[in-house]
């Protein structure tokens, strides 16, 4: 058995039982539902370790990619809300780990190899920080969901959108860092990079919503419901699909590899679409591959 | 009457729509980044050269978005100097570690303003090039010349990223004057020289039996160390402040 069957037999096994998680919850068996989910969370956490040597090298490009990462974050919070005591509500997020999961599964999502632009601390280290805040704001809104339903006071979902804010900021430090490193600029004027300033400025205003008296909890529920939405579409929607071939014809391959892999780089998910169109490793003749000496 | 105009100007009211506006500003503009090239050009050309020669109707968002910010910037800076102001006078009733911990959000808007400053500085000061790199032929920027001797293309070994490029790096020429010198540099290396810094990258899409074709991107940031030391200083505030603020609002409790 190859890592890369190892690592897809983790996963899937992972995923089902993050179903039987969200089947007990269903039942109200909340507790059993909690056992699931960190079983679940194991054996993801193996699939994920294992999928570093997936290219016969250890490399990090990829484990971080958010339609399999997200998950993994997911269940990490609900785990994290079962370690403060808050046991419903640790069950209550398979609701959001098993469909995320169920996604990945679905949809034939290309992970990027790595090239000469992810080389660096700064790319994995962004992408870990980036999906986690994302996750951090769709467990704010979900919780947020849930308090406008029950109106009690519970402050979970304001707590994990200030976390999320935080790491938000963190990602978008580190992702500057990489950014200059790789392309001479902190702040790229390209798709991605407004809308990751536009989701600060969203969570920004969610923050500053505290010190204004006429927002009280069901306002402030609404603001962090609608964020995590928007977060929703623009940072996970767009992005997965951005990675499926379904979607993406052009990026089938048939630039000179003729073996159909479709080429999306980690630089893409950053800048979309490379200057000019640069397609780095697309160079595949041998010959220039070991006299690329000049 | 300047009394009531510096309220509106910090009251937390207009920060609430500020950002909303701004959101929606950015939303709307990457959607035009992404389908208009002519935006992309701004990650080539400082921002007063783009809007001389390519700015047109399709711009409006930019011109929103700079002034929003230029809003965002002034009622910041507002609020910051009356929250500071009101702190300052009550020094006396709070332990040092707790004024401090007060202080903390009006150090983070500070540093806010630093970075917007960092990349205003950048934008209309600074310096932005991208030259085509082939070796053996000099390329100029002011009164600098640089050319690239060598270059050099490491593929993996590993049978499942067969043909995958690992790593590119050159050696460049660099003359300034009568001062010769040679120094190496390689994608996501770059190199710092004569107050500027040289970014190897890919120009353009290789053929099937051709080598990717390469650039260098000279840069002056002038804002860079605001941006990086205002960034840096808000996130390691945040770390401390949000936990901190809530134990003390919980009586000393974590939970």
């Amino acid at each position: 058995m190859t890592v890369t069957t190892a690592s897809s037999v983790l996963f899937n096994v992972a995923a089902g039982t993050y179903a039987g998680s969200l089947f007990f919850h269903l039942l109200k068996r909340h507790r059993f539902s909690c056992w699931l989910l960190g079983l679940g969370f194991a054996l993801h956490t193996a699939s994920q370790v294992s999928r570093c040597w997936r290219w016969g090298v250890f490399s990090l490009d990829g484990v971080f990619n958010g339609a399999l990462f997200l998950p993994w974050c997911l269940a990490f919070l609900a785990l994290f809300c079962l370690w403060r005591g808050r046991q419903q509500d640790a069950a209550s997020m398979s609701w959001l780990v098993a469909p995320a999961m169920f996604i990945t599964l679905l949809l034939p999502i290309q992970i990027p190899a790595p090239g000469p632009f992810t080389a660096t601390w700064s790319s994995p280290m962004f992408f870990c920080l980036e999906v986690l805040a994302i996750a951090c704001f769709l467990a704010s809104g979900w919780f947020a969901w849930r308090q406008l339903r029950r109106r009690d006071d519970d402050q979970l979902f304001n707590q994990l959108a200030i976390w999320g804010f935080i790491l938000y900021s963190l990602a978008q430090v580190v992702g500057a860092v990489w950014s200059y490193l790789g392309w001479a600029s902190l702040f790229h004027w390209g798709e991605r990079h407004l809308q990751s300033a536009a989701i600060w400025c969203l969570y920004c205003g969610y923050l500053h919503t505290q010190f204004d008296r006429s927002f009280d909890m069901r306002k402030k529920a609404r603001w962090a419901l609608t964020s995590a939405l928007v977060v929703l579409l623009v940072a996970y929607a767009l992005q997965v699909a951005a990675h499926l071939t379904v979607l993406n014809p052009a990026k089938v391959s048939g630039k000179g590899s003729g073996r159909g892999e479709a080429r999306v780089t980690a630089q893409e998910q950053v800048h979309v679409a490379l200057p000019h169109g640069a397609v780095p490793g697309a160079c595949r003749d041998p010959k220039l591959a070991e006299e690329s000496h000049d | 009457m300047i009394k009531c105009l510096w309220k509106a100007l910090a009251s937390i009211r207009l920060t609430l729509w500020l950002l909303v506006l701004l959101t929606l500003n950015l939303f709307v503009g990457s959607f035009y980044a992404k389908f208009m090239p002519v935006f992309g050009e701004l990650n080539t050309k400082l921002f007063p050269v783009w809007l001389m020669t390519r700015s047109d109707i399709h711009s409006w968002w930019i011109f929103t978005l700079f002034g929003l910010l230029a809003l965002l910037f002034a009622n910041t800076l507002a609020c910051t100097l009356d929250r500071v102001h009101f702190l300052w006078g009550k020094r006396q009733h709070h332990r040092r570690s707790i004024f401090f911990l007060l202080l903390a959000p009006s150090i983070m808007h500070f540093c806010f303003l630093f970075i917007i400053g960092g990349h205003a500085l950048t934008e209309f000061t600074g310096s932005k090039e991208r030259l085509l790199a082939v070796v053996g032929e000099q390329v100029s920027f002011d009164d600098l010349q640089v050319t690239m001797l060598d270059r050099h293309y490491d593929y993996w070994q590993a049978p499942a990223l067969e043909g995958k490029m690992q790593q590119c790096t050159a050696t460049l020429e660099l003359k300034s004057g009568s001062n010769v010198e040679q120094r190496p540099i390689a994608i996501l290396e770059p190199l710092y020289w004569q107050g500027y810094t040289l970014h190897l990258g890919m120009a353009g899409k290789p053929g099937i039996d051709e080598l990717p074709p390469l650039q260098i991107t000279v840069k002056k940031d002038p804002g860079l160390l605001l941006i990086l030391i205002g960034n840096t200083v808000l996130c390691l505030l945040m770390l401390w402040y949000f936990p901190q603020i809530r134990k003390i609002r919980n009586g000393g409790q974590k939970q």
